[in-house]
């Protein structure tokens, strides 16, 4: 029998490692053979643990000595707390909210937990307009676990209804989509669905890149302009008790719409309480036979292409008769005009001979250059396609000279004055704030000395022509009146008519276009009966311009270099009529 | 000896675990700060949401020109009261020097840039 080696329980002596064995076992075979195995067990043991003790340590050792010095970065991944609203707020180009989501409450009932139905829909029925008692009593008796109360309630509200104290009825944190501007710029905001889903303007257009981002979407409109605009065409549209009206700015060199505006207009938050016609955008959506206001693209087409210079002029005593129409002047001169009178004093016979001069073709390729003949690039989905004739006849080209038989939205017209107006160049407009370096170069349509000929034959519309009204003090406007009869029942009515003015500013180094539209303006005594472009919507611009150019940093010029050139003009146009006269006798 | 060693190693075992008891009790508690932080950032930024929503329709041009119209007597600026800093009349002072003048002329020179209705010269 082994012995096993006798220690004292708490002799710590015992454990030392090189403690020599005070007696000598003998064991002999089987159970030498078994403590054997057991001893190598253990030091087999004790060699993995070792082992792994060492791996330890070096993993230690790495991890401190060469592993990153500094410590965890743990915060990394906390991330940086941002309301969530679920769709993007839209602000102006200055940052002023337009569009924002606001949390809201809404409050239902589970009429499974509503013990007494009756009781409960006589407390609700006095704070739910729109319900009485025995329709709530119904709605709370239903076997269904939800029925809506109401949706949005206000904070006060909230607060009455929980006071009432009625099990069963509960709040609902929803987010709803609010419009602080109110109806200031709801055609080009537009509105979203009580499910913050777009359903008009921006809202709809761009509803993806809307719910994708909290970041806000940047418009290209100021608001103040926009409440200037939107300010003077209502007074203007009052005065003449015009059915409608729209006007815009934009940014001569960016192509950006500053202010859009189409009236009658609607409250954002309540789309289904306004009419058709209200949410109606006349900007975009409407195309309308513009008018003199087209003599603009032909006088630059006959001038830039090189079949008239401006010392060329036509008889305009006789109306044209082509067919079975006759082209009239408004207010006929009866005699030889040159090519800026027949501008300013906007003769339509003069203008028909002009581009009869060019002829169809190139009529056709130089509006369709302007982009008046395909659907303008805007971010909007309302929006008109121009309508021009096809077959493109003879006749097409005389009435299209002095913009009838051609059908444009406003946003075309725009964009075609600010190419002809600022050089030349072409830009997609656009309802996005464009930064400074990320202007897009544009197409050339016209050279800038065509440019510069038509700034100061517009110019000259202002100070001596039919756009007298529209003459802002020291900004220099230019531009051009447009008188347009509507169709009604496939004949011209003369007693329904839109009236137009199509305008930049400042003329010498044009910023800004502005278009202001009335809709069947009627006349009154102060314009002695008439209704036109120079009386009803020319005094708009004058305002507007009056209004906006301190804004907008236009700085007001009465040293008038412009003057000189203008005079420059003038005077060739006056020795010009002399001579003729001279040789007309 | 060993003893000593055995023990040092026990008491450093023991100072590690009470340091790290410590400190995973110190993060955990920071952890809680930082929710509750958050919770409050998230609050706040909420409420500014509603703010400035609050801000901007008080801040409507309608609401404001109604107002100024009402409580106040201003106007847009018209075009003829802007002018640039080179369109600015001299000081008389700085004209006399600007024209050369001799201290006897000066007297003259005052008062005629007074009596001047609107000196717009140019020097």
């Amino acid at each position: 029998m082994t012995r096993k080696p006798k220690r004292q329980p708490h002799d710590w002596s015992q454990l030392d490692l090189q403690i020599k064995p005070r007696e000598v076992l003998r064991v002999e075979g089987n159970q030498r053979q078994a403590l054997e195995t057991g001893r190598n067990r253990l030091v087999f043991t004790g060699m993995i643990f070792a082992l792994a003790f060492c791996v330890i340590g070096f993993r230690v050792g790495d991890l401190a000595l060469w592993q990153e010095g500094h410590e965890p970065p743990l915060a990394r991944d906390q991330g940086e707390v941002r309301l969530e609203t679920g769709r993007a707020d839209i602000v102006d180009r200055n940052g002023v909210l337009l569009a924002t989501t606001l949390p809201a409450v809404s409050l239902y009932a589970n009429p499974r937990h509503i013990g007494d139905p009756i009781e409960a829909a006589t407390k609700l029925a006095p704070l739910l307009e729109g319900m009485d008692e025995a329709e709530l009593t119904a709605k709370l008796s239903s076997k269904r676990q939800f029925v809506w109360l109401k949706r949005s309630i206000s904070p006060r509200e909230q607060y009455s209804f929980n006071r009432l104290g009625i099990p069963g009825i509960y709040f609902q944190q929803e987010q709803r989509r609010v419009y602080p501007q109110g109806d200031l710029a709801a055609h080009v905001v537009g509105f979203a669905g009580i499910d913050n889903v777009g359903f008009a303007g921006i809202e709809r257009s761009l509803d993806d890149a809307l719910r994708g981002t909290s970041e806000p979407l940047k418009l290209s409109l100021d608001i103040r302009v926009q409440h200037i605009l939107s300010e003077e065409l209502a007074s203007a549209m009052e005065t003449f008790k015009g059915i409608g009206a729209a006007g815009l700015v934009m940014d001569a060199n960016s192509g950006e719409i500053i202010a859009m505006t189409s009236l009658p207009t609607f409250d954002p938050a309540e789309p289904g309480k306004a009419s058709k016609d209200a949410r109606f955008n006349r900007t975009t959506l409407g195309v309308y036979e513009m008018g003199s206001v087209f003599k603009i693209f032909t006088t630059a087409m006959v001038l830039d292409r090189g079949y008239l210079t401006l010392r060329d002029g036509f008889d305009t005593s006789d109306p044209i008769r082509i067919s079975r129409f006759t082209i009239r002047d408004y207010k006929p001169k009866k005699r030889w005009l040159s090519v800026p009178e027949i501008f300013i004093y906007s003769s339509n016979i003069g203008t028909v001979h002009m581009a009869m001069r060019a002829g169809t073709e190139v009529q056709k390729d130089f509006l369709g250059d302007l982009g008046l003949l395909s659907r303008s690039p805007l971010e909007l989905d309302e929006m008109g396609k121009p309508i021009a004739p096809s077959p493109w006849r003879e006749i097409n080209t005389m009435t299209i000279s002095y913009g009838h038989g051609i059908a444009v939205n406003s946003v075309q017209l725009a964009g075609a004055m600010a190419a002809i107006v600022n050089g030349g160049h072409l830009v997609p407009a656009t309802l996005l704030k464009r930064e400074e370096g990320d202007l897009p170069m544009g197409r050339k349509v016209i050279s800038p000395e065509t440019s510069e000929t038509m700034r100061r034959l517009m110019r000259l519309v202002v100070t001596h022509g039919t756009g007298r009204k529209a003459n802002a003090a020291g900004y220099l406007v230019g531009g051009k009146t447009g008188t347009a009869d509507k169709l009604r029942g496939g004949r011209y009515d003369r007693n329904s008519r839109i009236a137009s003015f199509l305008a930049a500013f400042p003329m010498d180094n044009p910023r800004y276009v502005i278009f202001a539209m009335i809709d069947e303006p009627k006349g009154n005594e102060a314009t002695h009966g008439y209704a036109t472009g120079g009386w009803v919507a020319a005094p708009v611009v004058q305002k507007v311009v009056e209004r906006i150019g301190p804004l907008l940093g236009v700085r007001p010029q009465f040293d008038d270099l412009a003057m000189e050139l203008e005079n420059e003009v003038l005077l060739e146009v006056s020795t010009k009529k002399e001579s003729q006269k001279v040789a007309a006798n | 000896m060993t003893r000593l060693v055995l023990l040092a190693w026990i008491l450093a075992g023991g100072a590690v675990a009470g340091f790290v008891f410590q400190m995973s009790n110190e993060v955990a508690d920071l952890e809680k700060e930082l929710t509750a932080v958050e919770r409050d950032i998230l609050g706040q930024q909420r409420a500014l949401h509603v703010l400035q929503a609050e801000w901007s329709y008080l801040n409507r041009p309608t609401r404001l020109s109604e107002l100024s119209r009402k409580h106040l007597s201003l106007a847009p600026v018209p075009a003829e009261r802007v002018i640039g800093i080179s369109d600015l009349p001299l000081r008389p002072s700085e004209r006399i020097s600007a024209q050369g003048a001799t201290l006897e002329g000066f007297e003259i020179t005052k008062t005629q840039a007074i009596t001047e209705p609107q000196g717009k010269l140019k020097p």
